[in-house]
């Protein structure tokens, strides 16, 4: 035949926890009768009809004691031996039926302890299935205090995780892979989300890609440096600009054609700093002369060269354009003596009430 | 030394015929070994016997006929050893093939004047158990070389004669009893057939 155990080739499965119960009597077996009731009802809604056995034996240390075995749900449990009452004694619970899942199994048969009220302990901390199939049960008192599934941190997913906010990701978190709970930072492409602990390790373990970065600002909703939307052509030229945004040491604020800028003109998508189409306009609302100057679009303070109708204001190059014939502004009709006008400057007062400081205009006019 | 091997399905009585057996051999003043697999990590059939009064060497955690068929050659080989038993009874879980028990004690280098199959189905649910897995089960009394129908203090009536039936039409040549190893109905016939 196959490779198979004669269990699989069956299509059964056995199952056997054992413990202590602390005061026995005739009402303790009685309990106990009934759970081995309870998971054959569970079998047989289960697979149909229940075939196989379900047994208990619940002994002193010799070993001396009764057995209880239930074959036939029609028949009852039947008993061997007799004990009389006691304060302590052992127990064995085993089943071994046909057409059930086997975790499902043990977790009935958990359960039908659970629910004899009777005071017991599992002594061997390795029949604990709970890291088999994470049943969702906060504490099972007969994991005792020997158990130590639930002192595990990982299993705060238990209610406790918070993992599901977490924005590298932006899924959910925790999901069940048909076995056992898996935990979103294994499911993740890092395979161990910060979220779960205050020191972030996701350069340590993470293959994604998106961790190699020395820096994780794209954690939060500031960074934009990847973003596709940022097409002002700024960065082409810059090796760095796919480097310094990843460090804390970010260059963008330095250069020398940023460096009066509150905010980067990637923040928009109207930065045309560098743009060679740029045709003056006549500086109309040049904020010299008093009119329109920057403006607020909403989030932050585009700068007056920005904002002018040029894009590129004559102020801020060598290349005045103020005189040009096509600005009518104004301003140029009692100032186009002028060789350099003081609005070069940032201390321009041309239109100032008081007109003494400028001595252009004292000798001019 | 003889060896048995009790093939049949779970819950089909084969603690309850160890049992019935073990005693029957003291009574003969035969020196007997009780080998007891089960297919849990935790052995209750052993917990059974002692409470019952007989002691046996328990082979927990899988099956003898496939997982544990090292640990059953070496037990064999340590109660020979041992022990030194006239007779040596084996029950398997009840979900083994008993041929392929029989086929581990022939190579496990102990000794035996012969190996025995004893096959025991419970005549209470026959019926849906072949409706189930009536492949497995013939498969099991296949290798029996006698067959007992027990439990039959519990049959309805038309019952054994349905289970009869089977084996006339599937295993034709197996012989048949119709016991009870709890009441000890028609033991005494078992007894007969055994060396």
């Amino acid at each position: 035949m196959s490779g198979k155990t004669s269990l699989e080739e069956a299509g059964g499965c056995a199952s056997g926890l054992c413990g202590t119960i602390n005061g026995y009597n005739a009402d303790a077996e009685a309990r106990f009768s009934k759970a081995l009731l309870q998971v054959g009802k569970w079998v047989e809604s289960e697979a149909g009809a229940m075939l196989g056995h379900i047994k208990a034996a619940i002994t002193l240390d010799d070993g001396t004691g009764i057995t209880l075995n239930l074959t036939d749900l029609s028949n009852g449990v039947e008993k061997h031996g007799d004990l009389s009452p006691q304060e302590k004694v052992n127990f064995t619970f085993m089943c071994a039926v046909l057409d059930v899942d086997q975790h499902e199994l043990e977790h009935v048969m958990y359960h039908a302890l659970d629910d004899t009220g009777l005071d017991y302990e599992l002594e061997e901390h390795e029949h604990c299935h709970c890291h088999d199939h994470h049943h969702e049960h906060e504490h099972h008192h007969h994991h005792g205090e020997e158990c130590c599934c639930h002192d595990h941190d990982h299993h705060h997913h238990h209610g406790e995780c918070e993992c599901c906010g977490c924005c590298c990701h932006g899924e959910t978190n925790n999901y069940y892979n048909g076995e056992y709970h898996v935990h979103y930072h294994y499911s993740c492409c890092c395979e161990c989300c910060h979220c779960h602990d205050k020191e972030c390790c996701c350069d340590d373990h993470c293959d994604c890609g998106c961790h190699e970065h020395g820096h994780h600002h794209h954690h939060d909703d500031e960074c934009h440096c990847h973003d596709d939307h940022c097409d002002c052509g700024c960065h082409d030229d810059h090796e760095c600009c796919h480097e310094h945004d990843h460090d804390e040491g970010c260059c963008c604020h330095d250069h020398d054609h940023h460096h009066e800028h509150e905010h980067h003109h990637h923040h928009d998508d109207e930065c045309h700093c560098h743009c060679d189409e740029c045709e003056c306009c006549g500086c109309c609302h040049c904020c010299c002369h008093g009119k329109v100057n920057n403006y607020y679009n909403g989030d932050y303070h585009v700068h007056y060269h920005y904002s002018c109708c040029c894009e590129c204001c004559h102020c801020h190059d060598k290349e005045c354009c103020c005189h040009d014939e096509e600005c009518d502004c104004g301003c140029h009709d009692h100032h186009h003596e002028h060789e350099h006008h003081h609005h070069h400057d940032d201390e321009c007062h041309c239109h100032d009430d008081e007109h003494s400081e400028c001595d252009c205009h004292d000798h001019k006019h | 030394m003889y060896v048995y091997i009790l093939g049949g399905f779970l819950g089909s009585g084969k603690t309850t015929l160890l049992m019935k057996l073990a005693s029957m051999y003291t009574k003969r003043d035969l020196k007997t070994a009780l080998l007891v697999n089960e297919s849990g990590e935790i052995g209750v059939d052993g917990a059974t016997l002692k409470a019952e009064g007989y002691d046996a060497i328990e082979l927990p955690d899988g099956c003898i006929c496939c997982s544990l068929s090292g640990t059953l050659q070496s037990a064999l080989v340590n109660i020979v050893d041992d022990i030194d038993p006239d007779i040596i009874i084996i029950e398997p879980t009840g979900l083994a093939l008993p041929h392929k028990v029989k086929e581990l004690v022939a190579s496990s280098g102990v000794e035996t004047e012969g190996t025995y199959v004893i096959g025991i189905t419970d005549v209470e649910r026959f019926d849906i158990l072949v409706s189930k897995k009536e492949e497995f089960i013939k498969r099991q009394m296949a290798a029996a070389d006698f067959v007992l129908i027990n439990k039959k203090d519990l049959a309805k009536p038309g019952q054994v004669e349905n289970i009869q039936k089977w084996f006339d039409r599937e295993l034709p040549d197996k012989q048949i009893m119709v016991v009870s190893a709890k009441t000890g109905e028609n033991m005494e016939s078992v007894y007969g057939m055994m060396k």
